[in-house]
């Protein structure tokens, strides 16, 4: 995969993920890219690090323990300092109500995991935080 | 529920309710009862009646004709008395002295009958005179007055005496002839003492009478001479009138609350030994061939029952009711031998039986919509409960999970309520956790799934370092492998929901045409790998549709993408779209191997993929087409497809007012 102009300001990504696997190796292909990337393993630690880190986008997990992801959506737009973090969600949950959801949290997308390979995945990453 | 959303359910009940069950069986129940019991009454009781009535009224006939012979017999006793008077036999006695003496007796009688026979309307000689005016005869005059003037009518036309050689020696009236031993009557009563003619109709008294004639023995046996009286024929007649009379008066007074009497005689005759008719009563209607026919049946029938029901041989002609018997004779006396012969009126004498049967009839009618009403209500009460059960049912099937029976009652409904509630309970349970374990499961499946995707793309890419060719081959056959595992999970969850109810239409007005073109589009590098060709073609104008965006795309890319798995190389797929009537029809042409016949059936079930399938492709999971028909299906739309070995023509047609019904 093509490697990133370094010369550009580093953006931050935040990776909302229980599955160690899945985050590093998203982690991984993001880092060749040029990108700072944290990694949070369910709500609670996503809420803190969104606080402490503000980043240019969160790429969400739904199905986590602890807080799981629409629970940390409501927190973050409860909040009027996290109201505009952009969030892109990749889940397992397949759902009928997409638009529904993408309007009501204000989220960039709601994709499948399984629909979506690893290239088309940096390359939307890489348009929002560019 | 309306009855009409309540027909649409799968397994409703067709024709038969258990009402109209119930009341079918019990009608047909009633109405064989009903006819055995009309035949049972018509033949037994009918039976029955008639006999009563033959042998009671047959004992009154005889009782009749005993009489009738008891009264005979009194007057043929009055005579005899008269004939042991000693002047009567002491003039006899004379008169046969002095024909002793007659030398030429045959000539002496010749010359006498001549001369009386002559005198019969002239001058009587003085003989005759003396003849007419002795004392005997003057006694039979006398006699016969009062017998007249105690009954107020003739009760004897004449009374004559002969000697023992036939000659009259007294006389009431004079007679025609003067020589009577000739007479076939004399002979008799000579020979037996008594003589007992038929009614005959006697023209010198101008009356229908019996012929009565008494042989005249002195005290010692020896033979006088001979009686002879002419008995009027009415004294009987009008023993068995009054008879009749007071038989059907007596029947009207027991019978009070009736004005019509039981057993009314109608008709009355009085026949002859020889079955002549002697009497007839009034009113006599009935004619002479059934007469004749009784009558063969009375003198043919000795000792059998005295009574017959002659059936009509023609319909509009009523049956007749025949009743007889026979004169017994009194004592020594041997009887006229006369028959009495009534007719009943069979209305009247079966009118006990018809009311029966009309009884019979109201009874039974009555019990019919009785038992008619009663096996409604039992009907409702088992039906009701029922159908509401089996609205719970429709509605549980549509996806409300909540609902429940209502238990009303104790009895085996009442319990089938609260099984099926258990059932329920249970059911709903293990759809949960099913939902549950499907979710999970995807969750969990899709998971390694996904990082194996993308691991894979990252060796493909080359991102892990340079793979050898023969090593790339393997990981894209891997990576094949990984999306088809990919895809069969989402066809799952997708079948699964579906099955579930929880898939939503969202309308949206969609170009058809460009949606199809889309589709084909994404689905060209497909094609293009098996140089099949593609082509999109709308006939006319195809106004847009109100459909779930997304649905209508799964739908067309599932048949899209069949039509070119299972194509041939070198192939094509033609898509036609065009609004015909209510319908936008969409058909799909491809060049491929064909659906053999045989899989015609289950072609849209799910797992299920055709015999011939995996020849051409193995990665079809047999979800696409069962996804698709329910989605067609539930828009109103209909799916149809031809097959042979060139190519399969799917067709499918959407109603451009697609119905907004939920998916099962």
């Amino acid at each position: 995969m093509k490697k990133t102009d370094k010369k550009a300001k580093k953006q931050r990504i935040l990776i909302v993920e229980d599955e160690a696997n899945y985050a590093k190796l998203l982690k991984s292909q993001l880092v060749e890219r040029g990108f700072l990337v944290d990694i949070a393993e369910n709500g609670l630690e996503a809420m803190k690090l969104t606080r402490e880190k503000k980043p240019c986008l969160v790429v969400l997990d739904i199905i986590m323990p602890k807080m799981d992801g629409y629970q940390y959506l409501e927190k973050l737009r409860a909040d009027e300092e996290l109201d505009e973090i952009q969030v892109l969600v990749l889940s397992n949950l397949g759902t009928d109500k997409k638009k529904d959801l993408i309007k009501k949290w204000k989220i960039l997308d709601f994709i499948l995991k399984t629909e979506i390979s690893l290239v088309e995945t940096l390359n939307m990453i890489e348009k929002i935080c560019r | 529920m309306t009855k009409k959303s309540f027909k649409e359910s799968k397994y409703y009940y067709k024709n038969w309710s258990i009402v109209w069950k119930y009341l079918t069986g019990l009608v047909s129940v009633v109405l064989f009862s009903a006819l055995v019991g009309q035949f049972i009454l018509s033949r037994i009781s009918q039976n029955a009646l008639e006999n009563a009535i033959g042998e009671s009224s047959s004992l009154f006939a005889q009782e009749v004709m005993n009489k009738v012979d008891r009264i005979l017999l009194d007057r043929i006793e009055y005579w005899r008395v008269y004939t042991t008077e000693t002047e009567l036999l002491n003039n006899l006695k004379k008169s046969n002295e002095e024909i002793n003496l007659v030398s030429d007796f045959e000539e002496y009688i010749e010359s006498r009958d001549k001369i009386w026979i002559d005198a019969n309307s002239g001058i009587k000689e003085s003989w005759m005179l003396d003849i007419y005016n002795n004392r005997e005869s003057l006694d039979l005059r006398r006699i016969m007055t009062s017998f007249e003037d105690r009954y107020s009518y003739r009760v004897f036309g004449e009374a004559f005496v002969t000697d023992k050689k036939g000659l009259i020696s007294a006389l009431s009236n004079w007679t025609s002839d003067y020589y009577q031993a000739d007479e076939d009557w004399w002979q008799k009563a000579v020979k037996d003492g008594l003589y007992v003619s038929d009614v005959v109709y006697d023209e010198s008294a101008g009356m229908r009478s019996i012929e009565i004639g008494i042989r005249v023995d002195d005290k010692n046996g020896e033979f006088l001479g001979v009686m002879k009286v002419l008995l009027n024929a009415k004294e009987a007649i009008d023993v068995v009138n009054e008879l009749i009379v007071e038989n059907n008066n007596h029947r009207k007074i027991t019978r009070r609350n009736k004005v019509d009497s039981l057993n009314d005689i109608i008709h009355a005759k009085i026949l002859d030994k020889n079955g002549g008719v002697i009497y007839s009563s009034e009113g006599d209607v009935y004619n002479e061939q059934i007469l004749l026919n009784v009558v063969g049946h009375i003198i043919d029938e000795e000792g059998e029952a005295d009574y017959l029901l002659y059936r009509s041989v023609e319909k509009d002609t009523e049956d007749n009711f025949f009743v007889w018997a026979r004169s017994e004779g009194y004592k020594d006396f041997p009887g006229l031998g006369w028959t009495l012969l009534f007719e009943y009126d069979i209305k009247k004498a079966f009118a006990s039986v018809v009311n029966l049967k009309n009884l019979f009839l109201l009874i039974i009618s009555i019990a019919v919509l009785f038992l008619a009403f009663y096996g409604i209500l039992i009907s409702r009460v088992i039906t009701k409960p029922l159908k509401e059960l089996l609205n719970v049912i429709n509605r549980l099937e549509q996806g409300k999970k909540k609902e429940r029976a209502i238990v009303r009652s104790s009895d085996e409904i009442g319990v089938l309520a609260q099984n099926f509630n258990v059932m329920a309970d249970k059911l709903m349970e293990v759809d949960r956790l099913k939902t549950e374990f499907l979710s999970l499961a995807a969750h969990q499946l899709r998971t390694p799934l996904g990082i194996i995707r993308w691991n894979l793309e990252m060796l493909l890419a080359g991102d892990r370092g340079k793979v050898s060719k023969s090593i790339k081959t393997v990981i894209k056959d891997m990576y094949e492998n990984n999306q088809r595992l990919i895809s069969l999970v989402t066809d799952l969850l997708n079948v699964s929901r579906l099955d579930q109810g929880k898939v939503k239409d969202k309308p949206e007005l969609l170009d058809l045409v460009e949606m199809i073109r889309l589709v084909v589009e994404n689905l060209n590098i497909k094609a293009k790998e098996k140089h099949i060709v593609m082509s999109v073609q709308a006939k006319g104008e195809v106004p847009k549709v109100m459909i779930d965006r997304e649905k209508f795309r799964e739908t067309i890319e599932n048949f899209v993408s069949n039509a070119i798995k299972y194509n041939k190389q070198n192939g094509s797929v033609n898509i036609t779209v065009e609004s015909i009537g209510k319908d936008i029809v969409i058909s799909i042409k491809d060049t491929g191997i064909g659906i053999p016949k045989k899989d015609k059936k289950r072609l849209f079930e799910k797992f299920f993929r055709a015999s011939n399938a995996s020849l051409a492709d193995t990665t079809g999971s047999g979800l696409g087409l069962y996804v698709a028909r329910e989605y067609v299906k539930k828009w109103g739309g209909k799916m149809s497809y031809t097959s042979s070995n060139k190519g399969t023509e799917f067709v499918i047609k959407i109603p451009k007012k697609p119905k907004k019904s939920k998916y099962k």
